[in-house]
């Protein structure tokens, strides 16, 4: 289309071309430089479509990350825990800050080169055979564990840049003497300083509530004193321990369970056994399958000239785990191999005994039992309490399995009551005492019988709850047999508990108004301890106390705190101060005298916290506030919905 | 567009047409082709060539910067003292040179040599291509004078305002030299400041309380 237009317009064109030739040319530069320039940088434009969590700032946090981030957290943490808001934030909270110091740092040049991170990766000592590094023993572990080479090695990567700029911070640090001093001073001031103590309790007996303030109160208050939304429940409990209550096995079932081998061993037997692995593959081909042939056969061979096993498992086994062991294996249970190499690790009955060539899904294994300690036995007489118990278990769960199925039908096919699943299962319909939302006493301590007895359908619906499964062998269906809506209590029944609220209020009250008389009366020349003396109050005569109080007698924290944020005395005058104590009542001091720590009398431990804990602060620290600084200046936005 | 941009080829004109229009283009614009097309691949060799330099030279550096690190928890000084010298000579345009130069700061210091050691921060203030680093050099130079009491020198050297991140270290020190000078009111702000601004979990907070403690922070009452 363009061409036939620009046909018809040609020789107007033209003369437009002439003109503007100089300017075309220089398009045409330009144009080349561009796409050359963009040649250079073309990675940036691949990638497909992923899903993103954060970004911003030069970063991506793409939702796969986040999600393995998070799942390394699974079993750290409790679950309760784990699925909060709060905590999924924190998790990629972290990924930002460390995507935005990697960035920063690899964009200003620092780096790690393949040499390097090979280096660092050979250093490490899980990949080691014979104090060596050994490529098979790292593949192996790295797939062993689950986990990506190429992520893995990204790993070690950025852990080592993150190591060179904290050490660079931290091992510069630079602390000067004065500032030793300074602060060692300020550990180990004293203070000196009398107190006297206004408790609450004494005002508690003159404290008069009267009926009217009691029911102001009450009205005044309103959501508050409610009694809580409570049910009762009835309910069917199939349990295997009530079905085999009254079962007793008789003597004859007892003896014939003795006989089929069922509770003989006292211990039961243990085997020990070390392999060695000549890996094929299922789909071999006839050719390999010949070569590991003759390679274990060799082997084999070998052993019965008088070979070690342990140096040759070692040497030869393709199972690198187990070779850096010489072939060690551990304990093996029964069901925990591949058949064919149980039913040979079994068939063996001597300790160093070794089996012909075994075939499994991994290729062939020589095995060898390197310790086996028989099961002891015992006779029946000594067996029967032992089996009288498991005989009557089987016989629970056996009554269990049998019943399970019609008590998840009846319970549900029935919704409108409990009575037919009852009737027909022999079971008894049984009450509970009242709950909360928050539980109660017996079944209603179990979570998931408070959660059913609250649900819609039951407690609005008037429905049967499913059948709920307490544990493998107990099974729960309940239905609602009265409701109490959440309430408010009366004022009879709370009018105590509002009276000694009040009274503690007014009591408080007054205690403040006594410690703002004191605090006047000071301030006019009076004396903390013929204050104290006038109304009978206790008083602690002057004592010289660090920051961390005396040991023999425990001082209020909080009262430590004020005297030790007291203003100084001035003149030799006292500054006095009060301050409410965490358990009733307040204290008014009196600081007398402000000691400053010596420096030069201090002991060696208090100049080690001191020095240990201004290193951190001017080095370490310097590279958390770097990396605070990277994340406080970034604007990055969150995707809440793709967490 | 086809018109303007490229070479006119069509159906419409005979092959002798074509050919001449082809050389027509060529006359004008060619030069043009020619030119884009050097100066195109110049600036990818160039690049490609810049990047690759950049990369050698941090990767010897990030070599014998780790080799530094490694002798300084030693405490094999004057090995590391060598090291961090030639990343100050042979790699100053790597990054490491700046974390050199403030462990060589530090090195300096802890043998007495104070004058050695304020040159070593006062390059790393000029130089550093981290705001971090040039922080660290401000902060520790403001300390070193305040140490030798210099209160006036110190507060210039710490300047008007913190880096990002480190407003707790900032006004903690500021706080310390304006003490010095007895303005306690200030002095008592800043403390404040700085305890306001610290991490929450470090254990340097009870010094910081201690420190604001320490000028009768408390409520009268």
């Amino acid at each position: 289309m363009y061409f036939s237009v620009a046909v018809k317009y040609a020789p107007m064109l033209t003369a437009i071309r002439e003109k503007t030739q100089g300017i075309i040319a220089g398009f045409i530069v330009a144009l080349l430089v561009i796409v050359f320039g963009f040649w250079g940088v073309n990675t940036y434009f691949q990638g497909g479509a992923t899903v993103v969590v954060a970004k911003g700032d030069g970063i991506e946090i793409h939702q796969q990350v986040y999600r393995d981030a998070l799942e390394q957290y699974r079993r750290r943490v409790p679950p309760a825990v784990w699925e909060t808001a709060f905590f999924k934030q924190q998790v990629l909270e972290g990924l930002v800050a460390e995507n935005l110091f990697l960035n920063d740092v690899e964009r200003r040049g620092f780096r790690i080169s393949d040499e390097q991170l090979s280096e660092k990766i050979k250093a490490l000592p899980y990949f080691q055979r014979n104090n060596r590094f050994d490529t098979e023993v790292y593949s192996g572990t790295l797939r062993a564990q689950g986990i990506n080479t190429a992520q893995f090695e990204s790993q070690i990567r950025n852990d080592a840049i993150a190591d060179q700029v904290r050490g660079g911070f931290r091992e510069s640090a630079i602390v000067t003497q004065s500032e030793i001093e300074a602060v060692m001073r300020l550990m180990l001031q004293r203070r000196e300083w009398a107190y006297l103590q206004i408790d609450t309790s004494r005002f508690l007996k003159q404290a008069k509530i009267d009926q009217d303030a009691i029911k102001n109160y009450y009205d005044s208050q309103a959501g508050r004193f409610m009694s809580p939304e409570q049910v009762q429940i009835e309910y069917l409990l199939l349990s295997a321990e009530e079905l085999a209550r009254d079962y007793q096995p008789t003597e004859t079932e007892l003896r014939e369970a003795y006989d089929t081998g069922i509770g003989q061993d006292a211990v039961p037997e243990r085997r020990r056994a070390s392999h060695i692995l000549v890996e094929l593959d299922a789909a071999a081909s006839a050719e390999e399958r010949q070569k590991a042939v003759e390679r274990i056969q060799q082997l084999e061979k070998q052993l019965r000239e008088g070979a070690d096993f342990a140096a040759l498992a070692k040497k030869n086994s393709d199972d690198p785990v187990s070779a850096a062991k010489g072939g060690d294996l551990g304990d093996i249970a029964r069901g925990v191999m591949a058949k064919e190499f149980e039913e040979a690790a079994y068939a063996l009955k001597k300790k160093g005994a070794v089996s012909k060539p075994v075939r499994t899904k991994f290729g062939y294994h020589l095995i060898k039992l390197t310790d086996y300690k028989p099961a002891v036995q015992r006779s029946f007489v000594k067996a029967r309490e032992d089996l009288r118990k498991l005989l009557k278990q089987q016989h629970g769960e056996e009554r269990f399995y049998d019943l399970s199925e019609d008590f998840y039908n009846l319970t549900y096919e029935q919704p409108d009551s409990l009575k037919p699943a009852a009737d027909q299962l022999g079971l008894e319909i049984r009450k509970s005492e009242w709950f909360s939302r928050s539980g109660g006493a017996g079944i209603a301590a179990k979570q998931p019988v408070v959660a059913a007895a609250f649900a819609p359908e039951v407690l609005e619906q008037g429905r049967n709850s499913d059948a709920l499964e307490l544990d493998d062998t107990t099974l729960v269906a309940l239905r609602v047999a009265g409701h109490r809506e959440a309430e408010r209590k009366p004022l009879s029944a709370v009018s105590g508990e509002i009276e000694s609220l009040l009274k503690q209020q007014r009591a408080r009250e007054q205690a403040a108004q006594r410690r703002d008389q004191f605090m006047d009366a000071l301030q006019q020349g009076e004396t903390l301890p013929v204050l104290a003396r006038r109304h009978g109050l206790k008083y602690t005569k002057p004592s010289v106390v660090s920051r961390e109080g005396k040991k023999q007698d425990k001082v209020d924290q909080r009262l430590l705190a004020a005297v030790f944020q007291a203003q100084r005395p001035q003149d030799g005058k006292p500054v006095y101060g009060s301050v409410a104590l965490a358990d009733s009542g307040y204290a008014v001091f009196a600081l007398e005298r402000v000691i400053e720590g010596d420096v030069a009398g201090a002991d060696a431990d208090t100049r080690n916290r001191a020095v240990k804990l201004l290193t951190g602060r001017r080095g370490l620290d310097y590279y958390a506030n770097y990396r605070t600084g990277l994340r406080k200046s970034a604007e990055i936005k969150v995707y809440p919905d793709k967490l | 567009m086809s018109e303007i941009g490229g070479p006119p080829v069509s159906s419409y004109y005979s092959d002798d047409e074509q050919l001449e229009k082809l050389k027509h283009w060529w006359q004008n614009y060619g030069p043009a082709v020619i030119v884009g097309v050097v100066l195109g691949l110049g600036l990818v060799g160039g690049n490609k060539y810049w990047h690759h330099y950049k990369k050698t030279q941090a990767d010897a550096a990030s070599v014998i910067y780790e080799e530094m690190l490694d002798q300084l928890k030693r405490k094999d000084w004057q090995a590391s003292k060598q090291a961090a010298q030639r990343l100050l000579d042979a790699y100053a345009a790597t990054p490491y040179a700046e974390l050199a130069a403030l462990n060589l700061a530090g090195i300096h210091y802890k043998a007495g040599e104070k004058d050695m050691a304020k040159v070593r921060l006062e390059w790393t203030i000029k130089n550093a291509s981290l705001e971090a680093s040039q922080q660290t050099a401000r902060l520790r130079l403001s300390r070193i004078l305040f140490d030798d009491g210099e209160l006036e020198p110190a507060l210039d050297k710490l300047g008007d305002k913190p880096a990002v991140g480190f407003e707790s270290e900032y006004y903690e020190l500021k706080a310390d030299l304006l003490l010095g000078k007895g303005q306690i009111d200030e002095a008592r702000d800043l403390y404040r400041n700085a305890l306001q601004n610290a991490d929450s979990g470090s254990a340097y907070t009870e010094i910081l309380q201690m420190k604001l403690d320490n000028l009768g922070a408390g409520k009268d009452k």
